[in-house]
């Protein structure tokens, strides 16, 4: 199995190639599915940009990595991840975010996209109120005063 | 009201899109925010609908529902209005935190509604205040489609009905309750494709009896001394075995399928245990386990077998993790193991500080008696010390003892978990080349600062 490392290339929307081994790109549901019913050398991913792809890459070469080499070690591979992947969520603006979010989405990564929408959730639990949310999210409210009231008195319970 | 609902989405997202992407995350399709909010308790995703007429009712669609009415209670005209807009039909999990005293009739209601939403993972956190317990609901006990169970006792009494089926549950997890034989013979009479059993803190069982549990692969106990677990356990189909913070004396009378074990076993007693504590346990039932982790505990233990001489049974294990400070109180066991296994490939060593043991660890005194006489010279670089002296000539020579004892190993993989790690790994980290070719064995060291997860 070890000697038989194919590689594969993707390309993405702004013609930014990425050269990678073939298991990375089993992380992905779609690609996956992509490479087996067309296996040409290149693939070009339209609704990806460079700028996401390589994080998209990043992410699956270390959880890849992590599941060949240390798959029957112990638990301590999962906790280094875990770490890894703390990483590399703290250091990422909410719109690089919400990018990977669709990238994952589209590529049919759940890991990732768990990990991602798991950070939007801190996000908005770190928030007091909604208005707190509003502003770190860059939601503008096109809610009447009238209609504020009455979605606040229709869910009162959680707004004590 | 679905209605209203579209129209107001279509006029905010033009609105959106006018304001040059600011707000990117209303442009996300409804099924990724209501993972979002999957994970947020229910009343902040609740909350959410106040944001914007795109947020009004997106979290009606959020499959899973984490309620804690400690802290946000919802009753009476509440709940009928929340299940009325929640438009979700197969929930994905349902959780709920709740003092029961004179809610009785919310709990059961929320149980009810949960279940009639074909919900899939179902974790219930209820209790009833002073000595009174709290019955769950028998038609709790009866459902197809629940394929994960969860409930947390804490530590109050638990009433089965006659009757039990849960013909898709494939894990139950059962904290602090009471618990006796005849009621885990009832509840896994009615699971019968189920995969995994946890219990944690159940005390009252005596022999746990799983013969009849075809399909379990996975068994998990957590104890103390408070909580001890069963005394005998009988679990001829069960592949993976975690034992934590142990009770002995306890049997494994029948583990014949058993592919993997960890083990931490806890002593209690002021007296000298006595000298066939081994064989009551069944070490030898883990013969044929691929796949074995020792807790620091029961090194001791197995260290004060050996020096009493007791009788080893000789392992099959491939892949050895041993979770345990550096100290002259684990070689004898650790030694011994080596020895009897001569198939081991791979060897783990995480070593952990003193500060995480385990409650009631073996008195080191007890060992202490055989030590004086016979510790080996090689088990004396270690004599004393503590985690604070540990150095990397310590841990270096903790490997070459570990190689000395084993002819077969082909990896070795070490965790330092010290007092001061930084120090220490950076000095092994230059030894490692000349260990690893002096060896011939392949040594990956790692060095954190957070604990490795249990």
């Amino acid at each position: 199995m070890e000697n038989e490392k194919k590689m594969i290339t993707l390309k993405s929307s702004d013609d930014v190639t990425f050269e990678v081994e073939e298991a990375v790109v089993l992380e992905s549901q779609f690609l996956s599915h992509l490479v087996q019913d067309c296996p040409a050398p290149e693939h070009k991913i339209k609704e990806v940009t460079g700028k996401i792809l390589s994080k998209v890459v990043e992410y699956c070469e270390k959880h890849v990595v992590v599941v060949v080499d240390g798959g029957d070690s112990s638990s301590s591979s999962g906790d280094d991840l875990k770490k890894w992947d703390d990483k590399f969520i703290k250091e990422m603006d909410l719109s690089t975010v919400y990018d990977l979010i669709a990238a994952a989405n589209y590529l049919n990564i759940q890991a990732l996209l768990d990990l991602m929408c798991q950070r939007v959730a801190d996000v908005i639990t770190a928030c007091k109120d909604h208005k707190e949310i509003r502003e770190t999210l860059g939601i503008v409210s096109d809610y009447t005063a009238e209609e504020e009231a009455e979605v606040l008195k229709e869910n009162e319970w959680a707004f004590d | 009201m679905a209605e209203e609902g579209r129209n107001g989405d279509g006029a905010t997202d033009d609105s959106h899109r006018k304001s040059d992407g600011v707000d990117l995350i209303s442009l996300l399709p409804d099924e990724i925010l209501q993972t979002i909010l999957s994970s947020l308790e229910t009343f902040i995703a609740v909350r959410t609908s106040i944001l914007s007429k795109r947020w009004r009712h997106v979290w009606s669609g959020t499959p899973s529902l984490y309620l804690n009415l400690y802290t946000h209670g919802l009753e009476g005209d509440s709940i009928n209005n929340f299940i009325e807009s929640y438009t979700v039909r197969k929930m994905m999990s349902f959780e709920l935190c709740a003092q029961v005293r004179d809610k009785r009739h919310y709990v059961e209601k929320w149980i009810e509604f949960a279940m009639s939403r074909n919900v899939e993972n179902m974790s219930l956190n209820v209790y009833d205040n002073g000595d009174q317990k709290y019955h769950i609901p028998d038609f709790f006990y009866i459902n197809n489609s629940i394929r994960k169970i969860s409930v947390n006792g804490l530590y109050s009494g638990l009433t089965i009905p006659s009757y039990v089926s849960w013909t898709s549950l494939k894990m139950l997890s059962l904290s602090s309750f009471k618990l006796y034989d005849e009621y885990v013979d009832k509840i896994l009479s009615g699971c019968p494709v189920l995969e995994s059993l946890s219990l944690s803190f159940c005390h009252e069982i005596m022999v746990l009896d799983l013969s009849k549990s075809l399909s379990l692969r996975t068994l998990e106990i957590d104890s103390n001394i408070w909580y001890p677990g069963p005394k005998q356990i009988v679990a001829p189909h069960i592949r993976r075995l975690r034992l934590r913070n142990h009770v002995l004396p306890c049997t494994l009378v029948d583990v014949s399928s058993l592919n993997e074990a960890r083990l931490d076993i806890c002593f209690y007693g002021p007296e000298n245990p006595k000298d066939d504590f081994l064989q009551v346990m069944g070490l030898e039932k883990l013969q044929n386990v691929e796949k074995l982790t020792f807790g620091e505990n029961f090194l001791k233990i197995l260290s004060l077998a050996e020096l009493r001489c007791v009788p080893f049974p000789s392992f099959k294990v491939k892949n050895l993790t041993l979770v345990t400070m550096i100290s002259q109180y684990v070689i004898p066991g650790i030694v011994r193991v080596l020895q009897n296994s001569p198939e081991l490939k791979k060897l783990t060593i995480i070593h952990k500080s003193e500060f995480d043991s385990l409650d009631f660890p073996l008195s080191e005194k007890h060992i202490d008696t055989y030590l004086d006489q016979c510790l080996s010279e090689e088990a004396r670089v270690f004599e004393n010390i503590r985690d604070w002296d540990i150095e990397s000539k310590h841990v270096a020579s903790f490997m070459e003892l570990m190689f000395k004892n084993t002819k077969t190993l082909e990896k070795m993989v070490v965790w330092l978990e010290s007092y001061d790690h930084g120090r220490i790994s950076a000095e092994l980290f230059e030894m490692v080349p000349v260990l690893s070719e002096k060896n011939n064995v392949t040594i990956v060291l790692n060095s954190s600062a957070s604990k490795p997860r249990d």
